[in-house]
């Protein structure tokens, strides 16, 4: 165990130095001035400019180039904005906690949903519950996300009036940011308006949450019933069905924990998936998140903040895929025993 | 061995063969891959068949719903655009930017990802150990989001959007092709293959490709689909083709502004771009499924 | 709704949500029924309407922060008093005496809480900071007052006397009927001398553009780049109170986006619908949709500096291409009228028995005969790159022209830059010809012709014809030092027949601005010649 938690940790400090030498390098591949990539400064005077050549050690060779760099990422001095001249780590750090939490909401409710269908898909009792459940999620795997997100704006929104298209929060209700999730935030806030406010926050995660949901959706069913299919063809389960336990028993006692262990591990290798699908949706229903402030850093040539929102994502796919890999190991002990340290 | 067999008959055919007597059985995917087809040739010749040149405006007919709408017009089967387009005229231009480029970038990341998954296969040591690990983290992350890092260093466009993609899939194929041949040099047959005297060459043409083969042709057709996906969304969200590109992606962003309007300016090439990315899933299932089969058999 | 309200209920449960009491959709702080959102196309560059010209900005700010010395009342498009009470203007309208109103508070908010009521420091200290270049805020934010340097305000001012607390005198140089009227504009706007003080203090200058203080009907409070601007409810406002608690500018600068959010109710008003929905939102109930002729005019101007267009008698010839309906169904999808005159019908100096252009092929190829092309030539036709209320689409009018033109044999070349660059090219002189427009700063007829075809604006650059004409400029110089209404007029009208004789431009079309808004939203009041004004807007039930 001790041996497994070692071996992700090395991964771990061995990932982060591939994404820092990564985000540092794309100061080089990105057009334009190093210096002015760095700091995001788009005016650098001469003398400015001597000054920061030293202080960014540009003059001495790339290895320390990039301890200085990285001494500047710990401290939060990620450079400014060439559009708002506002620092990067703030920004990116507003942003973040807006995607984690579509997120979250969408794989919540992925799993809501998927796992009571693909259990039912692989029932052998009802065969005629598979190929309905299968194609539908066929379907949902292979529906465009945008495309997707656009008939439910103009069927929900504009057609119905059920739901508003954009942004997480009404403008109306002022509530100030302390952890970033918007749910949370209006919980703790001390304003008059709570229950509306919460209302409306969640009328406006609702398209949102179901546009990114769909993909993992899709894949949990296929998962699911995969694996369930697998279990209930075991011996154990035979076994247990033999011994004269019902089906919900032996669903509960054997197959659910067994069934459920490649789930996790499904998630684990899609999540990357779903944080760019994130971005897609933010940019559709302009949710204030990473993506949608990245797509737009891309448009205005921001090189600054593309290097910040790059890094943070990647380190943000590679971090959980390795917290769903330690939490499938500790779930299934078998897991440990395979060999070297591969996500 | 049950019964002994003078001629062993049925497994003399070549792999693809018997995967292809598997597919034939399911007629789902039967169906899905003449539609597959139909959109291949279409990527190919489409251009030709369209009516109207993509990128010709018509003033006169803006915004014409399709020609089964109350008010359709029939020179104009797809309806118009914003700006007098001939929808169908695009969409058919835009199956080959958005599908016959996914696959032409298939298989070109498939060639290279051949060479370069069997090199590394065949090496040893810190090398293999030091390509493991490189591999390892690219696999991790989404090929969309490296399709994104790519055209954001390229700057947008549609071959940059090509090029962002064909390296975006060569992770996975690298990957692919080389635990698949370290395991296949592990194999009796090729050992003794390479006792009878052949060099890296003959041992890659004749006992290699034959047994790769198989799982590539499945593989890219997975690969496809997300293929397509990349370049849509890359288009769709502004940085991949920039209009007036008939790229189905940019052709759906570019007319959000009339969506509410004109729904058929967005849902006509949608739906098509559904189509084809379901067809190419059905077809990559039905291969998938066709494989494990004979692999039982 | 009510389904989905219980729906919601049972997801907060779900969710796991331990305070239950927030699920209670009952209690209604009906703060959504004061609050007014407006969905504006665009960020502002400035809270201070003084360094602008550009009309999102006048929208966003001018009405809301701040107050005038005097108004334009929009719907008798006169002058009327703001914060002076009275004007009186000696009788050689060349001293202009403002008595100020008692007890005119400036904002108070968290960055600032004035000591004092407004007097004539304020005025004094607003109209210093344009005028003397030595004033402490001059060269804050740049130090360009565009509006006022194209009125020429500096060379206009002599002086101006503080009388007393409430009394400022401005003596002029020459005589000028249109002082007041532009005193009325929405960049006039009165700064707080006091917070201008405090700023001095805190050695934080520029932030007077940017966390602005006035005294009009809202307050600002908050401003996030291309999201929102946030103001609240002046309470101490002296004049009636506002009924909406708050008014939030959700900045949306995609077409498609406004209008989801305007028909999901996610804004209350819409500024600047684009021509093509216009149609499709008037066949909605639950929306208002209202046009106002605004003060605007879309023209195509010849260079009349480069041959051939140094010929009037070719430029006679090509305004007889100009085919106005066509461009007004295309172009303006129906939402224009085509225009007679330079000056739209609304202003009160406009000619009922104007001309109306024809569109004759024939005439212009007899008269280009005349002139001695029967041959035509090539030019170029520049379109401007972008959309504005009197020109949604230059680039579109440009091939519609280009159409017409071909009959006549001539090659015309559309031609375009980024609006920067298409600006300074412009002010060089480098076009043949160019299709572009104005609206309107404020309701007198001058604000037509002097910025646009005198000699004065000739040698600046914003004359876009390079075109002198002394009888023009003699005409409009008279009309200028006229008080007399009817008198002016009668120089207006000579100085638009001097325009159809030499044709130095050709007007196309006066456009609507549509305003759409939902049924429960009255009064909303745009300002034929600027921004838009929610002071007395009500919200009922959504």
């Amino acid at each position: 165990m001790l041996n497994y938690m070692l071996r992700k940790f090395y991964l771990l400090i061995f990932v982060t130095f591939g994404v820092t030498v990564f985000a540092f390098s794309l100061n080089y591949l990105f057009p334009g001035d190093v210096l002015t990539n760095m700091t995001g400064n788009q005016a650098i005077s001469t003398e400015l400019h001597q000054i920061l050549i030293e202080e960014y050690r540009l003059d001495s060779n790339v290895v320390f180039q990039y301890f200085s760099y990285i001494e500047r990422l710990v401290h939060g001095d990620w450079g400014v904005s060439f559009i708002t001249n506002t620092s990067i780590f703030e920004q990116v750090f507003t942003a973040l906690p807006a995607t984690i939490e579509l997120a979250m909401y969408a794989l919540l409710y992925s799993f809501i949903v998927a796992i009571p269908l693909g259990i039912l898909a692989s029932n052998p009792d009802r065969p005629w519950l598979d190929k309905p459940i299968l194609a539908l999620s066929l379907i949902g795997f292979s529906m465009p996300i945008f495309w997707l997100a656009l008939i439910m704006i103009l069927v929900f929104s504009i057609n119905l009036g059920w739901f508003p298209v954009s942004g997480r929060l009404s403008l109306i209700y002022d509530i100030p940011v302390s952890t970033g999730f918007i749910l949370i935030d209006i919980l703790m806030s001390e304003v008059t308006y709570k229950a509306e406010a919460m209302f409306d926050a969640l009328t406006h995660l609702i398209m949102p949450t179901f546009v990114l949901a769909a993909y993992p959706t899709t894949v949990l069913i296929r998962t699911t019933r995969q694996s369930m299919h697998n279990v209930l063809d075991t011996s154990y389960v035979k076994a247990a069905k033999a011994k004269g336990l019902s089906d919900f028993q032996v669903l509960k006692r054997h197959a659910l924990r067994n069934g459920l262990l490649p789930v996790i591990q499904m998630l684990g290798i899609h999540f990357g998936t779903l944080i760019t699908l994130a971005m897609v949706t933010e940019v559709i229903f302009s949710w204030p998140g990473i993506g949608l402030w990245l797509v737009d850093a891309i448009h205005q040539r921001d090189y600054p903040a593309i290097q910040g929102g790059l890094m943070v994502l990647s380190g943000m796919v590679f971090v959980a895929t390795i917290l769903f890999d330690v939490v499938y190991m500790i779930f299934d002990p078998l897991a440990r025993r395979h060999g070297h340290g591969k996500i | 061995m049950a019964k002994f067999r003078f001629f062993s008959s049925p497994s003399n055919y070549s792999p693809l063969k018997q995967l292809w007597s598997l597919f034939e059985r399911n007629h789902f995917a039967l169906v899905a891959f003449w539609i597959f087809i139909v959109m291949f040739i279409l990527s190919i010749f489409g251009p030709l068949l369209a009516p109207y040149s993509p990128y010709e405006q018509h003033p006169e007919a803006l915004l014409v719903p399709p020609a089964w709408a109350l008010d359709g017009q029939i020179n104009y089967l797809f309806g118009t655009d914003a700006l007098g387009r001939d929808i169908l005229s695009r969409v058919l231009s835009g199956i080959s930017y958005s599908f016959g480029l996914a696959i032409i970038a298939v298989v070109l990341a498939l060639t290279i990802g051949l060479f370069i998954g069997t090199l590394a296969g065949f090496s040893k040591g810190i090398r293999a150990s030091a390509l493991n690990h490189i591999l390892d983290i690219a696999l991790i992350m989404p090929s969309l989001l490296i399709a994104i890092v790519i055209v954001a260093i390229l700057g947008p466009g549609i071959a940059n959007t090509f090029w962002a993609v064909v390296l975006a899939m060569l992770p996975q194929f690298i990957h692919h092709v080389r635990t698949e041949v370290a395991d296949l040099l592990n194999k009796d047959f090729v050992i003794a293959y390479r006792l009878d005297g052949a060099n890296k060459f003959q041992l890659f043409k004749y006992a290699l490709i034959p047994n790769l083969v198989e799982g590539l042709v499945i593989f890219g057709a997975m690969a496809i689909s997300s293929a397509i996906l990349d370049i849509v969304v890359l288009g769709f969200i502004g940085i991949g083709a920039q209009t007036p590109e008939p790229e189905l992606g940019t052709m759906i962003a570019d007319s959000i502004d009339v969506f509410y309007l004109s729904p058929w300016t967005v849902m006509l090439p949608g739906l098509l771009l559904f189509v084809c990315i379901l067809t190419v899933n059905i077809v990559g299932d039905g291969l998938r499924r066709a494989l494990k089969e004979r692999r039982l058999q | 709704m009510a389904k989905i309200k219980s729906l919601l209920n049972s997801c907060l449960i779900m969710l796991g949500v331990s305070s239950i009491a927030a699920c209670d959709i009952q209690q209604d702080s009906g703060l959504a029924s004061k609050t007014l959102l407006y969905c504006s196309e665009g960020s502002p560059e400035s809270f201070n309407p003084q360094l602008v010209t550009s009309g999102t900005t006048i929208d966003a700010v001018s009405q809301q922060i701040y107050n005038r010395l005097v108004k334009i009342d929009s719907d008798s498009g006169q002058v009327v008093s703001d914060i002076a009470r009275k004007v009186i203007v000696s009788s050689d309208a060349m001293r202009y005496r403002f008595y100020l109103r008692k007890g005119i508070k400036f904002h108070s908010t968290d960055y600032f809480t004035p000591t004092r009521d407004l007097n004539s420091s304020d005025i004094l200290f607003t109209f210093s900071r344009i005028l003397h270049s030595d004033h402490p805020f001059h060269e804050v934010s740049g130090g360009q007052y565009p509006f006022f340097e194209g009125i020429g305000l500096s060379q206009l001012i002599e002086q101006i006397i503080v009388v007393d607390d409430l009394t400022i005198e401005f003596r002029l140089v020459d005589p000028q009927a249109s002082f007041l009227a532009n005193m009325a504009t929405d960049f006039a706007v009165i700064l707080s001398a006091e917070y201008g003080e405090q700023l001095i203090n805190e050695n934080r200058k520029e932030q007077i553009d940017q966390m602005p203080i006035g005294s009009g009907p809202f307050k600002f409070k908050e401003y996030k780049r291309d999201h929102y601007i946030r103001y609240a409810k002046n309470d101490d406002y002296w004049q009636p109170e506002s009924n909406l608690e708050q008014i939030i500018f959700d900045i949306t600068p995609d077409n498609s986006t406004r209008l989801a959010k305007l028909l999901t109710k996610e804004c209350d008003v819409l500024g600047y619908p684009s021509a093509s929905d216009v149609g499709f939102l008037e066949k909605r109930s639950d929306i208002d949709i209202k046009d106002s002729t605004s003060m605007n005019v879309s023209y195509w101007a010849f260079n009349t500096e480069v041959p051939p267009f140094h010929n009037p008698q070719v430029r006679k010839a090509l305004s007889y291409a100009v085919d106005q309906s066509a461009i007004i169904d295309a172009v303006y999808f129906g939402l224009a009228q085509p225009a007679t005159s330079l000056l739209p019908p609304t202003s009160w100096a406009y000619n009922a028995d104007s001309y109306v252009s024809q569109y004759n092929l024939e005439k212009a190829k007899a008269l280009l005969v005349e002139a001695g092309f029967p041959d035509g030539f090539e030019m170029d036709i520049w379109a401007m790159p972008v959309q504005r209320v009197y020109n949604p689409n230059a680039s579109k009018m440009a091939e519609i022209l280009q159409q017409s033109l071909k009959e006549l044999n001539i090659k015309a070349n559309i031609v375009t830059y980024d609006w920067g660059t298409f600006r300074k090219k412009l002010a060089n002189g480098e076009h043949d010809s160019v299709l572009i427009g104005w609206l309107a700063d404020n309701s007198d007829p001058d604000n037509f012709y002097r910025p646009l075809l005198s000699c004065a604006a000739a040698m600046s650059g914003s004359n876009r014809s390079a075109w002198c004409n002394n009888e023009f400029d003699h005409n409009v110089k008279r009309a200028l030092s006229t008080a007399d209404q009817a008198q002016r007029k009668v120089f207006y009208t000579n100085a638009e027949n001097v325009i159809r004789d030499q044709v130095p431009l050709v007007p196309i079309a006066h456009a609507t601005r549509h305003k759409v808004q939902h049924k429960y939203i009255s009064n909303v009041n745009i300002n034929p010649y600027g921004g838009i004004d929610f002071s007395a807007t009500q919200k009922g039930k959504p």
